[in-house]
C-alpha cells in the first residue's frame, strides 16, 4: 500500500509535484531549490535529485510548477522579496540544465505565495506579499517567458486601501479556480495568515473584463463570524458539478464553501458553508482535492492525514485516516 | 420504503475507503487506514498531494520555526542541521483491496471485464438509436450475456468435493484452483444474476439455487457441507467398509438434501455390498442400496436439462414434472413401507438408507440435520418439501425461517464478513435493492460496484429509478454514475489500466467527460512519444479536440526545449499553435542571422523545410522559407566568387540572390522587425563590384523599407525591434550602400 | 486460422522469435516490464503444448499452448526497441534492446542452447548512446565478423554499434543535433540501411558514402505524426515499407525515389481518393513487416507490385496488405504494440498486446 520514494533534508520548507506527478520540486530554507525526477523517461527508475541550485538570498517559501504547455518550469518566491522563474533546457548538445528564465523584482517585502493561472489572454502569475499586497503579472509570450508585465497590484486588506496602518502576514495561500472546459478563467481565492484582525477571511478575486480590473467576488466568512488566520486554501476541481467548492483552513478547522454562480445578469454568487471539519483539533496545514473533486485530504498538526467525502445526505464525513508515527 | 441513507454504510458514506472488518458503525471515528513511520523531529508538517487516481502523496517535512518577517525580513534563516534529514515522501494507494487477489490478477479481470462492459454499452446505444432492430431480444438477455462474460473472467465455477466436475482432487488440476481462487465475488455475482437478470430462472428457481450452491457452497462459510464432504472424501480413501461409518451416511444424506445427486450415487456405489468377495449374504442389503440409487437417479427435476451423465430426470414443463414427481414420490413411499427393510441385517445401512428415504420424503427434521448453512436448508426445503411452490415470492421470509431454525440449533457466532454475506444474500432473495447496494459496497471493491449495477438494472424498474435518478446532494450525478466514476479513478491510479477508464467515463453523462479530460491532461505525455500517441488515440475516439491540442502542445514544447527541434516543430504544428511556431521562427531566424557553422545551417534548412507545409497559414514561417532561399543565394555567390568564376555566371547567381531579396521585401511577406537584418545582409549585393545588381526602382523599394523603419522609430511603434539597432552605425552603412547603388543604377540606365 | 491468448501478468514491450535451433523447443524473446517491481526484464520463453488442455476445456481462457519461462535477465532500462538476430557464424543469437534513456544492451546467447546461460549473464551495455529515447534499432543480418547494430534516436543521431567479443564499439554515422528526429532504422545490405522519422520521410544511407543520406523520399505522404517503423524487403533491397500515424502505410521504391506508394491509410495530401487503397487502421501503425512466407518459399508477386506486408496498430488491428487490399487478421479491443513472424515458415505470429498478454496466431499455409 505504501511506497516510499524520496528522502528529504530537514531544510525543506515546501514541495510540489508537476502536472503528471512525475517530477517534484523542493524549496529549501537555505535559498536553494531541488528537483527530483525519476532517472529515466518512462518513469520506472527511483526518484533522484536531478537539479539543485541557489535561487534566493533567503529561505524559499514556495516553489510551484508552471502548466506543462510552458515546458519544465518552476516559479519560486522567498523572504528576499523576489519571484524567479526557472526552466529546464538542453544546452547545446549537453545535458538538461536549469537556468534562470525571468526575475520579477519585487519590493523588499517577503513574497509568501505565488501561483500560475493559464488564462486565454496569456499566462498570469499572482503573488501575495507579506504586506497584504497582491500583484498580478502577465505575459503574452508563449515560448520564452522572459518578459512579464505587472498587470495589477492591489491590497487584499481593506484598511490598507486608504493607506492607514500596516499589516504583516506570516503565510498566504492562493488557489486558482481550476479550468472549466479547458478554459482557465481569471478567478482565484486568496487567504492570509496574520495575527492582525484587519486581514480578514479568504477572498475570491475575479478579473472583470468590462472594467479591466480585479474585483472582490466573495468573502468566505459568515456574518459576525470570529475571523481566524487562514493557513491554506484550495479550489476543488469541477468535472461537472453545478456549483464550486473551496476548502479553507482557518484556526483549527477546515471549512468547505460552496459557491453558486447564478445565471442572472448581475452575475451574483451565493456563498454558503457546507462543512466545518474540526477533527484535527489543531492547525490544518495543507490539503488537496482528488481529481474528481469528491475527496478532500487534509493534514494537520496532529500528524494525521484525514480523508473527507460528502455522504449521500450531503454531509461531509471523515472516511479514513493516514496516521503517522515517529520511528524509534 | 427505507430511505437509502438509512441503510447505507457509515451513515450514508458513498464509497467506503476502509477495509471490510475495520469499519465501525460509528461514523464520528473514522478508521486508521494506514500508518506512516517517519524520522522527523517533533510533529511533522505534512504536505498533501493527489497523484494519479487514488494515489495520495504525502511529504513529511521537518517543522520549521515560523519565519519572522518583521524582525528579519531579508536575512537568511540559520539552516537547520542538514544531511541525514528525516523528511520523506510516501505514496499511498487508497481503496479497498481484496487480499485474495494479486494485483496482476486484478488487472487481468479489469482487462476482461472492460470488453464486456463496452459491448453492453454499445448494445444499449443501439437500442436507443434503433429500438426496432433490437426487437426480439429483451434487454435482460444482453445483460445476461454480459453477466456470463464477467463471471467467466472471474474464473471457473467450483463444484462440491466428489462430484464429477470437481477438479480439486486431481493434483494436476489443483494448480488451476490456486490460480482462479474461488471467491465470494463470483458467488455473489452469480447469485445476483439468478435473481436480478435471468428472467428464465424464475420458472426453475429452486434448481438454479441447487446449481449455485453446488458451485459456491465452499465459500459461504467455513462450516458448510462443502467442508463436510471434503473431509469425507479424505476419510474414504482409507475405509474398506464405509457403510460402517456414520459419517459416510451423514455425507450421503447431506448431499442428497441439497440435490447433489451425482455425489450421492457415487458414494452409494462405494457401499461394501457391491464388493464381489462377499462372505456374508448381503443380497437384500445390496438390493435396498441399489433401489435407492435407482430411485435417486430417476428423481424428477424441474429444469431444462441436466449435465450429461448426471442422475435425475429433467422436466421443463411443470405439469409433466408434477405428474412424474408424484409418481416417483409414491415409489419412494412404497419403498419406505417395504417389508425388505426387516431383512436387512446391517444396522448402519438400514439406518442410513432410512434416513435417505426420509429426506426424499421431505422430513423436516432430517433435512435440518443434514444441512448446516441456512441456505443449504433453504435449498433442501425447496427440493424436497415444496417442489411445486411458486417460490419467487416469499422466498426471503422462507429463508429467514430457515435461518432461524439454523441459528437456534448449532451455528456459533460467525465472523463479521460472513454476517455481511448473509445479510447480502437475504437482501438479494428479498429484492431489497437498497440493502444490496449498501452491503455490496461494504463488502466489495469499486470494480464490483461499477459492474454489478448493470445486473441490478437489467429488469428491475425500481432499481433503475434508484440508481439512475440524479441526486442533488451528489452534485447532480446518479448512483450509477458515481460508482463508475469511482472505479475509473481506481483504474486511473495505475499506468497499465488508465486506458480502460475512458470506457467507463464515457458511460457517465454528467462528469465523465470532465474526468476524462483531467485524466488525459495528467498523463506524463512529455516523457514518451508513445504514451502521448496513446493518449491522443483516446482523444480521437472520444472527439476531445481541445485535449488533443494541449497534448500536442505539451509534447512539442518539451521537445523544443530539450533540443529535439524538429520533433518540437512537428508536434506544435499539429497543435496549430501559431504563436509558439512564430516564436520558433524568430529563434530560427536569429540562428540564421548569427551565422553559425555551415553544418547547422543545413540543419536549420531542414527545419524550415519541416515548417514548410503550413506556409500560407503562417506569414512568419513563409517568410522564413524565402529567407532561407535568400541566404542560400548569398552563400552561393560567396562560394562562386571565391573560385574566380566566369563573370557572367557570377552575375547570374548574384541576380538570383537579388531576386530572392526583392521577394522578401514585397509587401506582406516579411514582418517589419526583420527588415533591418535583411537590409543588412543585402549590403553585399548592393556593393556588387562588377555592376549594379538592382535597378533604380528596385533600389527605391529597398529605400522605402528603410524609410518606413525610420518612421516607425519616430512614431515609437517598433514592435519587436530594439530601437538601439536603428541608431547604430549599421543603419548608416545600409543607407550608404543603397545610395551608392542608386547612383550606379541611375548611371547605368 | 487459429488464435490463442496467453496472459503474461507483465507488460510486454516487445516479442521476437529466436532463430530455430535443432533439439531445443521453439523459443521467444520477450522484453517485459513488471509493474510491481517497476523493473524491465529480458525473458526467454519456450512454446510448449499444454498437457492439461483436455481437462481445461471448460475454461474459456485455456489454450493448448503454454509459454514456459526458460530464463530471465534484468535489463538496465525499459526497452523501447528490441531485435533478435543470429550472428554470422551461427554460434550466437544476438538479442539487442535499446531503451528510453538512450542506452543499448546486447546479449550474446549460445545459439545451440540459448536458455542455458547463467542467470547473472550481463549484457554489453552502452549508456548515453543517444540523448533521450532510442527510437529505432536493427541488427545486421549477417556479414563477416561481428554483428552490427544501427541505432537512431529522437536526438537526430545515427549510430553504428559493432558488437565485439567483449564490448560495444560506437561510431556516430550522422548527427543533425535534433533538427530531425529518427524513429526507425532497418538494414538493407551489409553497408546500406534505411531510416525514417518525424518530417524526414524515408532516407537511404550508404556507409561507403558517409555524411548525408544517399537518397531521400518525399517527406509528405505519411501521417503528420511521422513514421514509427520501417522494413526493407530482404531480397528486393530497393523496396522499403513504412508505417506511421493515422493508419498510413507507404512503400518506397528506390528506383522511383520521388514518390511514395500508399498502401493504406487516409492521406489527404496524396490527392488520391480513398478508394484506391484501404483504410486498415485509423490509429498509429506500430510495426510493419514484409510477409516472410513468400520470399522464404521463393514465391514472388508480380513486378511493380508491392509484396504483401503485415502491419499492427494502436487500435488493435493486425492486417496483411496485399495487392491493394487488406486482410484483417485481428481486431483486438486494445493496442497491438508489436508482432513477430516465425522465421522458418512464416505461419506463426506472436503479437504483444497492451493488456499484458501475448496473442499467438497460426495461419494456414
Amino acid at each position: 500500500m505504501e511506497c516510499s520514494s524520496i528522502s528529504l533534508s530537514d531544510s525543506v520548507l515546501y514541495t510540489s509535484w508537476n502536472y503528471s506527478g512525475e517530477r517534484y520540486a523542493a524549496a529549501c530554507n537555505d535559498g536553494s531549490i531541488q528537483i527530483w525526477s525519476r532517472r529515466n523517461e518512462s518513469g520506472d527508475a527511483p526518484f533522484s535529485c536531478t537539479g539543485q541550485w541557489k535561487a534566493h538570498n533567503g529561505p524559499v517559501l514556495k516553489v510551484v510548477w508552471a502548466p506543462p504547455e510552458f515546458g519544465d518550469m518552476v516559479v519560486s518566491c522567498s523572504t528576499d522579496g523576489c519571484v524567479t522563474l526557472w526552466e529546464e533546457v538542453a544546452e547545446g548538445d549537453g545535458d538538461d540544465t536549469w537556468r534562470l528564465c525571468s526575475h520579477l523584482e519585487q519590493s523588499r517585502t517577503t513574497v509568501l505565495d505565488v501561483q500560475f493561472g493559464n488564462c486565454l489572454s496569456g499566462l498570469k502569475l499572482v503573488t501575495a506579499g507579506a504586506d497584504g499586497h497582491v500583484k498580478i503579472y502577465e505575459t503574452t509570450n508563449t515560448l520564452e517567458l522572459k518578459h512579464w508585465q505587472l498587470q495589477a497590484e492591489f491590497s487584499s486588506v481593506p484598511a490598507l486601501k486608504e493607506g492607514t496602518g500596516k499589516v504583516s502576514c506570516t503565510a498566504a495561500s492562493i488557489s486558482w479556480r481550476p479550468p472549466v472546459d479547458s478554459i482557465q478563467r481569471p478567478v482565484f481565492v486568496l487567504g492570509y495568515c496574520s495575527s492582525s484582525r484587519q486581514v480578514g477571511p479568504a477572498k475570491v478575486w475575479e478579473f472583470a473584463e468590462a472594467y479591466q480590473r480585479w474585483q472582490l467576488l466573495a468573502e468566505l466568512a459568515e456574518p459576525n463570524e470570529k475571523l481566524e488566520p487562514v493557513h491554506h486554501v484550495s479550489w476543488a476541481p469541477n468535472v461537472g458539478r453545478p456549483y464550486e467548492l473551496i476548502a479553507v483552513s482557518s484556526g483549527r478547522a477546515v471549512s468547505i464553501w460552496r459557491l453558486e454562480f447564478s445565471s442572472d445578469s448581475q452575475g451574483r454568487i451565493s456563498v454558503s458553508r457546507v462543512a466545518h471539519l474540526q477533527d484535527h483539533n489543531s492547525e490544518v496545514w495543507h490539503f488537496d482535492w482528488d481529481m474528481s473533486g469528491m475527496t478532500l485530504a487534509t493534514s494537520g498538526g496532529d500528524g494525521n492525514v484525514r480523508l473527507w467525502q460528502a455522504s449521500f445526505g450531503g454531509q461531509w464525513q471523515q472516511q479514513g485516516i493516514v496516521a503517522s508515527m515517529r520511528e524509534s | 420504503m427505507p430511505s437509502f441513507a438509512a441503510v447505507a454504510p457509515n451513515g450514508g458514506a458513498l464509497v467506503p475507503l476502509q477495509q471490510q472488518g475495520s469499519d465501525s458503525s460509528d461514523s464520528s471515528t473514522a478508521a486508521v487506514l494506514h500508518t506512516v513511520y517517519h524520522r522527523v523531529q517533533g510533529a511533522p508538517r505534512i504536505l498533501v498531494s493527489w497523484g494519479h487516481g487514488n494515489c495520495l502523496r504525502l511529504s513529511y517535512l521537518q517543522q520549521q520555526h515560523k519565519p519572522e518577517n518583521e524582525a528579519n525580513p531579508n536575512g537568511l534563516q540559520p539552516a537547520v542541521a542538514k544531511g541525514n534529514g528525516g523528511g520523506k515522501v510516501v505514496e499511498i494507494e487508497l481503496g479497498k483491496k481484496d487480499e485474495n487477489q494479486t494485483l496482476a490478477e486484478k488487472r487481468r479481470i479489469a482487462y476482461a471485464s472492460v470488453q464486456a462492459f463496452a459491448y453492453l454499452q454499445s448494445q444499449q446505444l443501439m437500442q436507443i438509436e434503433a429500438p426496432s432492430r433490437a426487437y426480439g431480444t429483451d434487454w435482460w438477455q444482453h445483460v445476461l450475456e454480459y453477466s456470463h462474460s464477467i463471471s467467466s473472467a472471474l474464473g471457473p465455477s467450483g463444484a462440491p468435493p466428489g462430484s464429477a466436475s470437481d477438479v480439486s482432487s486431481d493434483p494436476s488440476k489443483a494448480r488451476l484452483i490456486c490460480y482462479y481462487q474461488l471467491t465470494t465475488v463470483k458467488a455473489i455475482w452469480d447469485f445476483l444474476e439468478v435473481f436480478y437478470v435471468d428472467k428464465n430462472a424464475a420458472s426453475w428457481l429452486p434448481e438454479r439455487l441447487v446449481d449455485w450452491l453446488a458451485s459456491y457452497d465452499g465459500v459461504l462459510s467455513s462450516a458448510t457441507l462443502f467442508s463436510k464432504l471434503a473431509n469425507l472424501q479424505q476419510k474414504l480413501l482409507n475405509l474398506r467398509f464405509p457403510e460402517d461409518d456414520e459419517e459416510y451416511w451423514d455425507g450421503i444424506a447431506s448431499a442428497l438434501a441439497v440435490g447433489w445427486l451425482d455425489i450421492v450415487v457415487n458414494l452409494l456405489r462405494m457401499h461394501g455390498s457391491y464388493q464381489h468377495d462377499q462372505i456374508d449374504n448381503r443380497a437384500v442389503e445390496n438390493g435396498l442400496v441399489e433401489t435407492i440409487a435407482v430411485l435417486i437417479s430417476k428423481m424428477p427435476r424441474l429444469r431444462p436439462s441436466l449435465p450429461p451423465g448426471s442422475p435425475g430426470q429433467a422436466f421443463n414443463f411443470k405439469p409433466e414434472f408434477t405428474k412424474a414427481w408424484e409418481r416417483w414420490r409414491s415409489q419412494v413411499a412404497k419403498l419406505d413401507a417395504s417389508m425388505y427393510w426387516g431383512e436387512c441385517n446391517h444396522p448402519e445401512t438400514l439406518q442410513g438408507l432410512k434416513k435417505l428415504v426420509k429426506i426424499l420424503l421431505g422430513s423436516i427434521d432430517d433435512l435440518l440435520a443434514a444441512t448446516s448453512h441456512w441456505i443449504e436448508l433453504l435449498v433442501a426445503h425447496l427440493l424436497h418439501v415444496q417442489p411445486f411452490s411458486k417460490v419467487s415470492e416469499g422466498l426471503a421470509s422462507y429463508a429467514i425461517k430457515c435461518m432461524e431454525s439454523r441459528t437456534s440449533s448449532n451455528i456459533d457466532e460467525s465472523a463479521s464478513t460472513e454476517d455481511r454475506l448473509q445479510e447480502l444474500m437475504l437482501a438479494i432473495l428479498g429484492d431489497d435493492t437498497e440493502v444490496v447496494i449498501a452491503e455490496c459496497s461494504r463488502l466489495f471493491d469499486p470494480w464490483f460496484m461499477a459492474h454489478m449495477i448493470e445486473l441490478l438494472t437489467a429488469k428491475s424498474k425500481y432499481a433503475q429509478t434508484l440508481l439512475r435518478e440524479e441526486q442533488h446532494t451528489l452534485g447532480g450525478i446518479s448512483l450509477e454514475e458515481l460508482h463508475r466514476l469511482f472505479y475509473s479513478q481506481v483504474l486511473s491510479s495505475h499506468q497499465l489500466t488508465w486506458q480502460l477508464a475512458p470506457v467507463y467515463l464515457s458511460a457517465c453523462p454528467r462528469q465523465g467527460l470532465g474526468m476524462l479530460e483531467t485524466l488525459l491532461i495528467k498523463q506524463p505525455v512529455s516523457n514518451s512519444d508513445r504514451l502521448a500517441l496513446k493518449a491522443l488515440e483516446v482523444t480521437r475516439l472520444y472527439d476531445l479536440k481541445a485535449v488533443a491540442t494541449t497534448i500536442h502542445r505539451v509534447v512539442g514544447v518539451h521537445h523544443w526545449k530539450h533540443g529535439h527541434k524538429g520533433a518540437g516543430i512537428a508536434w506544435l504544428q499539429q497543435a496549430h499553435d501559431d504563436s509558439r511556431l512564430s516564436a520558433i521562427a524568430d529563434e530560427l531566424l536569429a540562428s540564421y542571422s548569427s551565422k553559425i557553422s555551415g553544418c547547422s545551417l543545413q540543419n536549420l534548412e531542414g527545419l524550415v523545410e519541416l515548417l514548410g507545409p503550413e506556409l500560407h497559414a503562417m506569414q512568419g514561417l513563409s517568410f522564413l522559407h524565402r529567407y532561407s532561399e535568400f541566404k542560400a543565394g548569398l552563400q552561393a555567390t560567396q562560394q562562386l566568387r571565391a573560385k574566380n568564376p566566369d563573370p557572367q555566371k557570377l552575375a547570374d547567381t548574384g541576380r538570383q540572390a537579388a531576386d530572392s531579396l526583392l521577394q522578401l521585401l514585397k509587401p506582406q511577406v516579411t514582418p517589419e522587425r526583420f527588415w533591418l537584418p535583411i537590409l543588412h545582409d543585402s549590403v553585399e549585393l548592393l556593393e556588387w563590384p562588377e555592376q549594379p545588381l538592382l535597378n533604380v526602382s528596385e533600389t527605391h523599394l529597398l529605400l522605402n523599407r528603410l524609410q518606413e523603419l525610420l518612421l516607425s522609430k519616430v512614431r515609437g511603434d517598433l514592435e519587436g525591434i530594439n530601437p538601439q539597432d536603428l541608431t547604430r552605425l549599421p543603419l548608416e552603412r545600409v543607407r550608404l550602400a543603397l545610395a551608392t547603388n542608386l547612383g550606379r543604377a541611375m548611371l547605368q540606365e | 486460422m487459429e488464435i490463442w491468448r496467453l496472459p503474461q501478468a507483465q507488460y510486454v514491450d516487445s516479442v521476437r522469435w529466436l532463430p530455430p535451433s535443432p533439439g531445443s523447443p521453439r523459443l521467444l524473446a520477450l522484453a517485459v516490464w513488471d509493474s510491481l517491481t517497476r523493473k524491465p526484464f529480458l525473458q526467454l520463453k519456450a512454446l510448449e503444448e499444454n498437457p492439461e488442455m483436455v481437462e481445461q476445456q471448460q475454461l474459456q481462457s485455456s489454450s493448448p499452448w503454454l509459454l514456459e519461462t526458460q530464463n530471465s535477465w534484468s535489463l538496465p532500462a525499459r526497452s523501447t526497441t528490441f531485435k533478435v538476430s543470429p550472428s554470422e557464424d551461427h554460434q550466437h543469437t544476438v538479442v539487442a534492446s535499446a531503451s528510453s534513456v538512450g542506452s543499448l544492451s546486447v546479449f550474446l546467447l549460445d545459439a545451440m542452447n540459448p536458455s542455458a546461460d547463467e542467470a547473472d549473464l550481463s549484457p554489453f551495455t552502452c549508456e548515453k548512446l543517444h540523448r533521450g529515447a532510442v527510437a529505432g534499432l536493427d541488427i545486421q543480418r549477417g556479414r563477416g565478423g561481428a554483428p552490427d547494430c544501427i541505432t537512431v534516436g529522437i536526438d537526430g543521431k545515427i549510430n553504428l554499434v559493432k558488437v565485439g567479443q567483449s564490448d560495444l564499439q560506437v561510431k556516430c554515422v550522422h548527427d543533425n543535433h535534433g533538427a530531425l528526429s529518427y524513429a526507425a532504422a532497418c538494414w538493407g545490405s551489409p553497408v546500406e540501411f534505411a531510416t525514417a522519422g518525424l518530417g524526414s520521410g524515408l532516407q537511404w544511407w550508404d556507409l561507403r558514402r558517409p555524411g548525408n543520406a544517399v537518397a531521400q523520399s518525399p517527406s509528405k505522404g505519411v501521417g503528420a505524426g511521422g513514421i514509427h517503423d520501417i522494413d526493407v524487403h530482404p531480397s528486393r533491397k530497393h523496396l522499403c515499407v513504412a508505417g506511421g500515424s493515422a493508419g498510413s502505410v507507404v512503400a518506397w521504391d528506390m528506383r522511383r525515389q520521388q514518390e511514395l506508394i500508399p498502401l493504406a491509410g487516409a492521406i489527404p495530401s496524396m490527392g488520391r481518393s480513398a478508394l484506391e487503397f484501404p483504410i486498415v487502421a485509423e490509429s498509429e501503425i506500430w510495426e510493419v513487416k514484409f510477409d516472410p512466407a513468400l520470399y522464404e518459399r521463393g514465391l514472388m508477386t508480380e513486378v511493380g507490385k508491392v509484396p504483401p506486408v503485415f502491419v499492427c496498430s494502436e487500435d488493435g488491428i493486425l492486417a496483411l496488405l496485399q495487392g491493394g487490399e487488406a486482410e484483417c487478421l485481428l481486431g483486438e479491443p486494445c493496442a497491438i504494440n508489436g508482432f513477430d513472424i516465425d522465421p522458418e515458415v512464416g505461419s506463426d505470429i506472436f503479437c504483444a498486446l497492451e493488456h499484458e498478454s501475448i496473442l499467438y496466431l497460426k495461419r494456414p499455409m
